[in-house]
Formats: C-alpha cells, structure tokens, sequence
C-alpha cells in the first residue's frame, strides 16, 4: 500500500473535493476532529494533545489558558508572589465539583499528592519538579508528603513553596497533570473512574459518552462557575487518525473543526493552504537533528557545525513541508514574550567546507560514512534524503540513512546508537527552559552524551535568578552556546499549527504558540443575513 | 458428528494456546518499550508502570501468569489506553467489525453467486462476458483505491452517502460494498465455474427432459452440489472480511477492531495484541468450522472424521 500512484490519484480526488466544501448553518452541536483515540482521561496519566483537549473541557486547574494562549485565572481568583519569587499564594473562588460538592485548596493538595505518587507513574510528574521535595516524593526518596511545598492554609487558599523563582509557574498550573481530581470518586471506582457516568469533573463541559476509537460527547456543565460564558451545549470529539478521513468528513459538512496538525493531508498542501478554512500558525516546536557526540568524528564540534553551515532549510521547507514553516537556526522558537532566541549557523556552504578541512577532512577525504536515522514517515524520509544530498554535494560526505519503527528509533535514541536522529520538542509553556532544560547533563530527554560546563552554570543561574530580564539574558546565553558554539543539534525548522474550520462561521478560535483552542471559547457565529440558505 | 465436534473444538485448545504464546513472545522480544515516549521516564516511574501492568520480572514469570489470567478470561488492562482492560476494548469494537464483515459477508455470497449463476446461464454471450470483465475489475482495483473513489463520487460529489462515520444504514452502504466487492468476484467466478460443470452433467439434461421448471433445475439442482467450493470458500471468506477491514474501516472512519491489532503491535501492548489475535485467531477456527459442517450438510458424501 501507499504506492506513489495510488497517492496521485488520491490527490486528484482531493483537488476535486476541494471546489465541493460547504457547511451547514450554525447548531448547538460543535463536531471536532480530535485526532487518535484518547489513551486516558484521567488529566494526571495523559500526555499527548488530543487527550489534553478533552480534559481541558472537563477539569479546571488554578489558571487557565484563553483563546490566545494567555494565562488567565481559573478557579484561583488570583495569586500573591513573594518578592523572591518562591511562594506563591493562590487564592480560589468559590466552585464546586459537578456533583455539587465544594472544591477546597485541599482537594488541590491531595491531587498534587496523587500526581507525585510514584505509584501512579505519570509521565508529566517532572513538570512538579519546580516545587520543594516534589522531586524526592516522586523518585520515592521521601515518604512524608507534607515535606513536599504544597498546603492549604484555609479551604480557600493554597500556598505553593518553589525551589527557585519560576516565572513561568502560573502557565504550569493551567496543564492537566495540575488538575485537581475528585479523590473519593477515584477510591470508588478504580481505574473506571474516568467512564461516563462516573467521572465527576469541574470543568466546562461534562462527559456524557465515549465510544472506543469512535467519539467522545461532553456536555456543558452547569455547575461550572464562569457557565454563562460557555457558548456551545453539546461537543462531540471524533477519534480519527487518517488526514483523509478527516478532510472527508470536514469537506462533506459533518466536521465542524479539524484540530490535530498530523489530521491535514500533507499531499496537497500547497492547495489546501489556499482555501479560506486553513488557518496555520507558529507553534512552539522544533524539529531538528540530535548528534550523538560521545564518539568520533561527530564529538569534533568544527564537524558538527559544518554540518549544520550546509543546510539550506529554507529549501526544505519550500519544497518539502510547505505547512507555513518557519527555518529554525535555535533550539527555542521565536515568539516567547520577552526572549528573542540567538541568531545560530545559517546557510553558509564556504565555512562548511572550511571547518571540515580544518578537522582534518579538506573535500570530505577520508571523513567515515554516517548514518542518519529517523522513524518512519513519509516526511522525516524526504527530510532525510534531501539532507544526505546536500551533505554529499557540500560536504563530500556520504550518508546512509536507516528508518526505524517509533518504538524501535526510540530504543536507539535514548540508548544512544545512533550516529545523527531525527528528533522533535513540543514546549510544554512558553518559556525557554521548556527547550534548555533538555540538554542539561542529567536531563533524561538529553540523549546526545553532550554536556558543557558552562552551559550547565549559567541555566542553574538562571533558576535563582529573579529579575525576568536577567534570567532571560542567562538563557540567551546557554542557548548561543547550544547553536552557535557547541551543536550537539542541528535545528531544521519550527512547526506550524494548522487548523480546518470556516471562519465566517465559527467564532473563538486564535492562533496561539501553544496551539491550545479551550473548547468553552468557541462558538457558532450567528448567519448573517445575506447567506443562502443551502447547506 | 458429536465426536467431530468434541474432536475439532478440542483440537482448538494447543492452537489458541499457540497463538497466544507466540504473539506473547514476539511484542515482548521486539525491540522498545510499551512505555517508551519521546519524553524520557525516570527508572522509578518504569518500574511502578512495569509492576502495574505485570511486566516485571523474568519473561518466563511474565509469560505464565499472563497465561494463568488469560485462561480464567482476564485479558488484563492495556498498556496503551490506560484505564481500559482488553475485554473492554474487544467487546465495544468487535461487534462493529462483525456487522461490518457480517454485511460484507451478506453481499459477496448475494451478489457473487447471483452474477455467477447468470453468467454461467448465458455461457459466452455478452452477460457472461459482462460479468467476466466486472470481476476481473473487482479483483485488482485495490480497497484503497476502490474507498476513496466511492467516498468521492458517492459523497463528495453527488452527496448521496455520508463519507464516513457508524450508526445507520446510509453509513454501512459504502464501507459495507467495498469491502465485499473483490470477495464477490471470487465468489462469482467460483460459481460461474461450478455451475459450468453442472450444467452439463446427464442429471440435469434429465431434468429437463421431464419437463422440470427452469428455476428448479437450476437453484435447487445445479446450485446445491455447484455450492460445494463457494462454502469451502466461505469459512476463510467470513474470517478475511472480519480481519481484513482494517483499511476500509480507516478509511471510512469506523471503530471497528482492526485498528486495535495494527495500534497494538505499534505500541508494544502485548495485551492488546494478543488479545485481538486470539480472537481472530477464535473466529477463523469458528468459520472454519462451520464451513465444514455446511459442506456435510450439502453433500453426503462428505465424511466428519
């Protein structure tokens, strides 16, 4: 399957469809493409976006994100900030639990609890780290929870102990694993908790289905304590995985929204970015390649930037993603407020060669074959082979590439056998120690064997450090020495969010860098008066 | 009959057990991890997931008591959709793959053997031709071509069908047809094939000499012993349109149990791929079974030993 010619003909048919898109008048029922099927609902498990989309709409932690990505209060009505930037005090609003039950600060701290628990193993749990102990209570190293910087001073207010000042704490606060969770509904019914008719939330919305791998129904909430600002009654989130199936059913009418940038057939991208309903934006990830530097030639940083001097990404993203990306030359992509990333190589092939024969290997002689690596994908492949081109006709360096199956690349990459990999960052909230943090030494999402001294200083400086311009300044400075001076990766582009939806028709949605769309802020637009009114 | 039926149900328990094991062993000696992630997972947190979902200790230990829980119906949790056990994931979407197939069943047998039959009657003239032509379409236009035509024409253009999606029967039509499509050219050139074999026969020529109605001769004195490859066929027919929608329901958005067993395999979720197996694995043994049983029930001369 997947040869190229049953791909050209789908792409026929696509352009066909294209002219065919219509949508029906406005309802009280949004359908959304969501992407695969949720793993879990429980906010303190997931990890992937179509997962947080959901328990986005179901649970509300003490901030929340608004349509343009903002940091906006939640069920903490405020917060106070020590003058050193550790404590942080969060005072809630009076809300309650869709049952009707209160939420207290002490449901925060027993969640907070749940989510450190080292029995319930959830992958986001160093997100905490930022806390005092939260650390030693996840690796199990402290068994006295109420050593850990969290408590409730009243049922009102919760005080938060930080290890360092942490500007960026209250965009934490708005992710899921930050949820509180209604504790005596998850002692009674186990790992069901989470089924309709069980799960109690405080958020927007309510779950009132959820068929496996078929869609997922929630309804507005109530109880929810801003619920006269939820537009939209009903929401229905389609589980799909095939970017045909959905631009099928968005085309025909039956999608209102098609959320998951892996959902757009990337075949004809160059047209479908021409129609009114694509809308793309930056998105704060990185695509780029991880050099394993601990073994030679590749642990000669003059050869890992000539690497990168050859790279003409601007190229590849005319050619081959064409989804409006932008050339990323830093680990951090712009748009972070405050922070401009260091300028790193650009595409300067003279240098290249330069640095190549002042390491010892003048036209590409003698330089040992590499091996470049990547998971399976049509995409990573194009990148991957343009990539061996260039590098053969700049460098004279041959390249063979090898594609693993994700779950076999990621076994090579974490234990470092590979040469170069092809990797991917999604920041988590934007600030740049999202990005920096992974290339510290004992950072487990490092996998390059590089560390540097100096680079280490300056971002543990940075975590002391109060003053926000200062601290930016130091991570500025950790970063020219990761893309200008050190390369242990080579950064190709940052990604762009793309969404389907009919603007004149759907209201609420913006484009963000964290491309978060909370359901609660969508609506149908009212049908102005000169539509027709065919479907 | 009884000791056939003892016999081959009996002779299914080594096969599942099989099926099971060697599934077990090769998600579990494939490289990566079910917990693997592009972030990395601190060692302690592993080890909580992999006492979770039993997957500590040695492979052997891992192996027995998963056969032990399978053996009292437990398929356990799946490592990929956290809070849900395998039977659960199995009982929602096995029945959605079964009307599936069960309609696509429905519609080869129907229309392969009517086309058949008809061509064999008008033996090398132009329906005969007609239905030659079609078949040979059927066979080698590919289901992922074949979908996203349908999907095109049917939905797209004159919006007659919805392009996806379960419920009704609108919904069923088109993954239902072109699922069935290339099975009911096999189906059709097997009875065409058959049926002219029978026709000839002395019997027939009999049965029309004493005047028997032409409908007669043909539905109940042709197309009974003609039928005899087309219900051998059946049994591995049932069990190719249950395991082979995976690309029809993808297509068409259905969310029916194929996925499951590719995700599975992707994932690393032992369970869950081991499960979906031995189900499949239950089925075609099922249909096996009872196309045996049909065969006897048409032909006397089949012996159940």
């Amino acid at each position: 399957m997947g040869s190229r010619s049953s791909w050209t003909l789908a792409c026929g048919i696509f352009l066909v469809a294209l002219a065919n898109c219509s949508h029906p008048p406005p309802s009280d029922r949004l359908i959304v493409i969501n992407g695969p099927e949720p793993e879990s609902l429980d906010p303190q498990v997931i990890t992937g976006q179509p997962e947080g989309r959901i328990c986005k709409a179901l649970f509300e932690g003490l901030t929340a994100e608004d349509k343009e990505g903002n940091v906006v209060p939640g069920i903490a009505r405020e917060w106070l900030i020590s003058p050193d930037g550790r404590i942080y005090r969060f005072l809630l609003r009076e809300s309650c639990w869709s049952d009707g039950s209160p939420l207290t600060a002490q449901d925060f701290v027993a969640s907070w609890q749940r989510a450190l628990e080292p029995r319930m193993a959830a992958k986001y749990a160093d997100l905490f780290y930022f806390i005092e102990n939260a650390e030693a209570y996840n690796r199990g190293h402290l068994r006295d929870f109420s050593q850990v910087g969290v408590r409730a001073i009243d049922s009102r207010t919760l005080e938060v102990r930080l290890i360092g000042p942490t500007p960026f704490f209250p965009s934490l606060c708005s992710q899921s694993i930050f949820s509180p969770v209604p504790l005596a509904v998850v002692r009674k019914h186990g790992d069901d908790w989470i089924k309709p008719g069980k799960l109690i939330g405080n958020g927007p919305y309510l779950l009132d289905s959820w068929q496996i791998n078929d869609r997922i129904v929630l309804r507005k909430n109530p109880r929810y304590w801003r619920e006269e600002t939820v537009r939209i009654p009903w929401i229905e989130a389609l589980a799909i995985t095939r970017a045909s199936a959905a631009f099928n059913l968005f085309a025909s009418g039956k999608a209102d929204l098609v959320l998951d940038k892996g959902l757009i057939p990337t075949f004809f991208l160059s047209e479908l970015r021409k129609q009114p309903y694509f809308h793309s934006a930056p998105f704060l990830a990185t695509y780029f390649y991880r050099i394993n530097v601990s073994a030679p030639p590749l642990n000669d940083p003059r050869i890992r930037k000539a690497l990168a001097l050859s790279v003409d990404r601007e190229r590849l993203i005319r050619t081959i993603t064409r989804g409006g990306e932008r050339p990323a030359h830093s680990l951090t992509p712009p748009g972070i407020p405050g922070y401009t990333p260091p300028t790193g190589l650009g595409f300067d092939p003279d240098r290249a060669r330069t640095l190549l024969a002042e390491a010892g290997f003048p036209g590409g002689r003698g330089f040992p074959p590499l091996t470049l690596l990547y998971n399976s994908s049509e995409q990573n492949e194009q990148i991957a082979t343009e990539i061996q081109a260039i590098w053969q006709q700049v460098l004279g360096i041959s390249v063979s590439l090898r594609n693993q199956e994700w779950k076999v690349y990621l076994n090579s990459v974490q234990s470092l056998s590979y040469q170069i990999a092809r990797s991917s960052w999604v920041g988590d909230y934007e600030d740049p120690f999202t990005f920096l943090g992974c290339f510290l030494r004992k950072s487990g999402n490092n996998n390059t064997g590089w560390s540097d001294g100096r680079y280490e200083k300056l971002l543990a400086e940075a975590t002391v450090t109060v003053a926000p311009k200062e601290r930016l300044a130091l991570l500025h400075e950790a970063e020219a020495i990761l893309v200008k001076e050190e390369l242990p990766i080579l950064p190709i582009y940052f990604y762009s969010g793309i969404m389907l939806y009919d603007e004149a028709r759907l209201g609420g949605i913006a484009a963000n860098l964290l491309d978060k769309h909370p359901f609660r802020e969508i609506y149908f637009r009212p049908r102005s008066a000169g539509d027709s009114a065919n479907p | 009959m009884l000791v056939f039926l003892l016999r081959r149900l009996t002779g299914a328990i080594p096969v599942l057990l099989g099926v099971i094991t060697i599934t077990f062993f090769l998600v579990r000696l494939a490289p990566g991890s079910p917990f693997s992630g592009e972030r990395a997972i601190p060692p302690a947190i592993l080890q909580e997931l992999e006492a979770r979902y039993k997957l500590n200790g040695s492979l052997w230990e891992q192996y027995t008591s998963y056969v032990s829980d399978v053996l009292h119906g437990d398929l356990r949790l799946s490592t990929r959709y956290r809070n849900r056990t395998v039977n659960e994931i199995i009982g929602q979407t096995l029945p959605i793959s079964l009307a599936l197939g069960g309609s696509a069943f429905a519609l080869a047998l129907g229309f392969g053997i009517a086309a058949g039959v008809w061509a064999a009657v008008r033996h090398n003239r132009m329906a005969d031709r007609l239905v030659q032509v079609l078949c040979l379409g059927g066979l080698s236009i590919p289901s992922f071509v074949l979908a996203p035509l349908a999907v095109l024409l049917f939905s797209l253009q004159w919006r007659l069908l919805p392009p996806g999606g379960w419920g009704g029967f609108r919904e069923l039509l088109l993954p239902a047809s072109c699922l069935a499509l290339p099975y009911a050219a096999v189906v059709a050139r097997l009875t065409r094939a058959s049926m002219l074999e029978i026709l000839p026969m002395d019997y027939i020529r009999t049965a029309r000499a004493k005047g028997l109605p032409s409908a007669t001769i043909l539905f109940i004195h042709g197309l009974k012993p003609a039928s005899l490859p087309i219900v051998a066929y059946a049994g591995p027919l049932a069990a190719n349109l249950l395991t082979g929608s995976l690309v029809i329901e993808e297509i068409f958005g259905i969310h029916g149990m194929g996925s499951f067993f590719v995700e599975g395999v992707l994932s690393r979720d032992v369970f869950l791929v081991a499960g979906v197996t031995l189900v499949y694995s239950a089925l075609l043994i099922g249909f096996n079974l009872l196309a045996d049983l049909a065969s006897a029930w048409l032909d006397k001369r089949v012996q159940l030993s």
